[in-house]
């Protein structure tokens, strides 16, 4: 049975009035993709923010790697990887200076031969690398907010809308990478809006809606059309 | 590399590529340079003049042949306070309060240039200094710098990024204070070892005093850098850091230390020149002279004295003792004026020293100036020591009258060997623990800034750390 990195119990979160997140119970096992699929204000995020210790959760707790979020969040981020929907980069400092900049902080030190190795499986621009990291697009950004995931050798990666607003063929991608990164044991969890894509990686899908976890999803045993379907009967009923 | 070096490389790396940041901190090392290259000018020039005036004066004054001493004492010498290469770091009040003092006969006269008019003379010059540079200017640039240094992190979400990386918020701040430490470090380093340089060949100077000086300023500029990161910790932007910091630099630097001489003008207001030497005038005037309303009853004292009848029967000079006496009154005139003078300088320290629960940078004036040797108290010691060197000679002349000019009234005349045995004044500056002892209470507010300073960054930090980002 492969080993737990991410762990939601009973996980809730209120900010004032409003229910963030509502009694979320997850797992993702090393080598799994959990993709939240949800409209703006789901909660996808806040779970995301709630696993990286960047708000403490009102009721239930979040585990990294067996760690109690709340109780040593800095713990928790060293086996966690980050990549956020705009990715964010000094655009002073070349894509490599950023790259070192976040290893260091990790207390790595950049294998070159690595490096290169995981720019060229994410089709980084040859020679790019080396520019400052002002001058890169959005896929570039992206594709380098994953390397510096990667390069950190997370037990898990934290993705919040990774793909949201790239191009289909950086898109393509990121999507080839993360399967090959899942396929290495490290657990994925995702927040997207994209059915198609969370199809593509995911191999769990969960639907949530208003802070809840609505349902939990094995999208290889339904199409991409039947997998929209269930997710517009969820969205309608909120409508409804 | 530890955490903390790699915030400081990777902060240095991006303000030297800013150019922006790198063309203010050129403006400020140029400012600084030309401050540097003025104060050094200026003492240079002054130490010329003061050696040049008194070769003049002492060939003048042993030259000056057999006459009678009472008119060489009027005929007088210069007294001057040596600028020292403290004065080229932090020139204080020296330009305010002159370094010449005209010692002569029957009165105590100001150090040359010192205006004692609608101008309290116990601020600090805000000349184009050293010091200048590191007490307005810099502060300023460490608030452009620091602004951004967490506010900016977090405004294009490198923060998050940071922190997920799992290095913690405490290192992250530890990380940031040293970068923002480093920079200033860097800028204040350069202007302060230029400008070491330079006032070493100003003249000698006491290294304990210059080391006690480094370390003001140090504390003075640790005070900042721990503020500014503090206050770009707690903002949202880093144009809001910003905004607040040049506000607080804006009343910190520029206001209270001008509010602050206001109020000590209006609490403890001194006379105008005119004034001060008016109630002199009327004073001298109330006391019975020896030359006319108190002229017999001086007279009859002195016969008495020396068991004669008459003036004529006298041993000694009693032109002489007339003098003596004359100066004896208007010493004890001049000791009621100028103690209350320097009284009320005292005062509007004490009130000037309020100003520091308000901003740091009163305190840290008061000990720059003071282990630079340029503050008010070595004024006033300057001018005590002048004028009982100006007693001491005028003493020594009319002593010679006394002794050797019986019967002959003012037309006895001195031998010229006389004017070689009167010492040229030679100013002693306060001893380290004198110089301390004036300023303690300052040190200690700067400590305390420090204290608080620490504090608020602290505080910041743990908000940082409950936030998580």
């Amino acid at each position: 049975m492969p080993a737990t990195r991410l762990e939601a119990r009973a996980l809730t979160k209120r900010f004032g009035g409003n229910l963030a997140l509502d009694n979320l119970d997850l797992a993702v096992g090393e080598g799994e993709t959990v993709c939240l699929l949800g409209a703006n204000g789901a909660g996808k995020t806040t779970t995301i923010n709630l696993f990286l210790g960047f708000t403490e959760p009102t009721s239930g707790a979040a585990l990294v790697d067996g760690t109690e979020v709340a109780r040593d969040p800095a713990a928790a981020r060293r086996s966690l990887g980050y990549v956020a929907e705009m990715v964010a980069l000094y655009p002073a400092l070349t894509g490599a200076e950023n790259l070192e900049f976040f290893a260091q902080l990790a207390g790595q030190k950049v294998d070159t031969a690595e490096r290169d190795a995981i720019l060229a499986r994410l089709r980084f621009p040859d020679g790019a690398i080396e520019r400052a990291a002002g001058s890169y697009s959005k896929g570039m950004r992206q594709k380098l907010g994953l390397a510096i995931a990667l390069m950190k050798h997370a037990k898990a990666i934290l993705l919040d809308e990774p793909l949201s607003g790239l191009d289909p063929a950086a898109a393509n991608d990121l999507v080839s990478v993360l399967r090959e990164t899942a396929a290495g044991g490290t657990a994925l969890l995702i927040s997207t809006h994209d059915i198609f894509r969370a199809k593509d990686v995911a191999t769990r899908i969960g639907i949530m809606r208003h802070g809840k976890l609505l349902e939990m999803i094995d999208p290889a045993a339904l199409s991409a059309s039947e997998l929209e379907a269930i997710y517009l009967t969820h969205m309608t009923e909120r409508a409804a | 590399m530890s955490i903390t070096g790699a915030i400081v490389a990777k902060d240095w790396t991006e303000l030297r590529r800013d150019r922006r940041v790198v063309i203010m901190a050129l403006m400020v090392l140029a400012l600084a340079a030309t401050a540097i290259l003025t104060s050094t000018v200026r003492v240079a020039s002054y130490e010329a003049d003061r050696a040049a005036t008194l070769e003049v004066d002492r060939g003048t004054w042993e030259n000056q042949g057999a006459r009678n001493p009472h008119a060489a004492a009027h005929f007088a010498k210069w007294a001057f306070k040596p600028l020292t290469m403290g004065a080229v770091l932090d020139p204080g009040i020296a330009s305010y309060s002159g370094s010449a003092v005209w010692m002569e006969a029957h009165n105590q006269n100001p150090a040359v240039a010192r205006p004692i008019d609608d101008q309290t003379i116990i601020l600090p010059s805000g000349e184009f200094s050293i010091a200048w540079v590191l007490q307005v200017l810099m502060p300023l640039l460490i608030a452009v710098i620091a602004a951004g240094a967490v506010a900016r992190e977090r405004e294009r979400g490198t923060l998050k990024l940071i922190l997920a990386s799992g290095s913690g918020a405490g290192a992250f701040v530890r990380g940031k204070l040293a970068s923002v430490g480093v920079v200033t470090a860097v800028l204040a380093g350069s202007v302060i070892m230029v400008g070491m340089v330079a006032a070493a060949s100003a003249g000698p100077a006491n290294p304990l005093m210059l080391a006690l000086w480094l370390i003001a300023y140090a504390a003075f500029l640790a005070i900042i850098v721990l503020g500014a990161v503090a206050v770009s910790l707690r903002a949202r932007s880093s144009g809001q850091a910003l905004l607040v910091l040049a506000g607080l630099w804006l009343f910190a630097v520029v206001l209270v230390p001008r509010a602050g001489a206001a109020v000590a003008e209006i609490a403890a207001p001194v006379p105008s020149s005119e004034q001060f030497w008016a109630d002199i005038a009327a004073a001298k005037a109330a006391q019975p002279s020896p030359f006319s309303t108190g002229r017999e009853a001086f007279a009859a004292e002195v016969m008495a004295q020396y068991g004669v009848t008459r003036l004529e029967d006298l041993p000694v000079s009693f032109g002489g003792l007339q003098l003596e006496e004359d100066e004896r009154i208007g010493n004890a005139v001049y000791d009621e004026h100028f103690g209350a003078l320097f009284a009320l300088y005292d005062r509007q320290r004490a009130v000037m020293r309020w100003g520091n629960l308000l901003s740091p940078l009163p305190a840290l004036q008061n000990l720059s100036m003071a282990l630079a040797g340029t503050d008010m108290p070595q004024q006033i010691a300057f001018q005590r020591q002048a004028e009982t060197h100006r007693r001491s000679m005028v003493t020594q002349l009319n002593s010679d009258m006394i002794e050797h000019g019986a019967g002959a009234g003012f037309d006895y005349q001195a031998h010229e060997d006389l004017w070689a045995e009167v010492e040229d004044f030679a100013f002693a500056p306060p001893s380290l623990g004198e110089v301390l002892a004036s300023v303690w209470a300052d040190a200690l507010i700067l400590l305390a800034w420090l204290a608080g300073a620490t504090v608020f960054a602290l505080r910041s930090s743990r908000r940082l750390l409950a936030e998580g980002a």
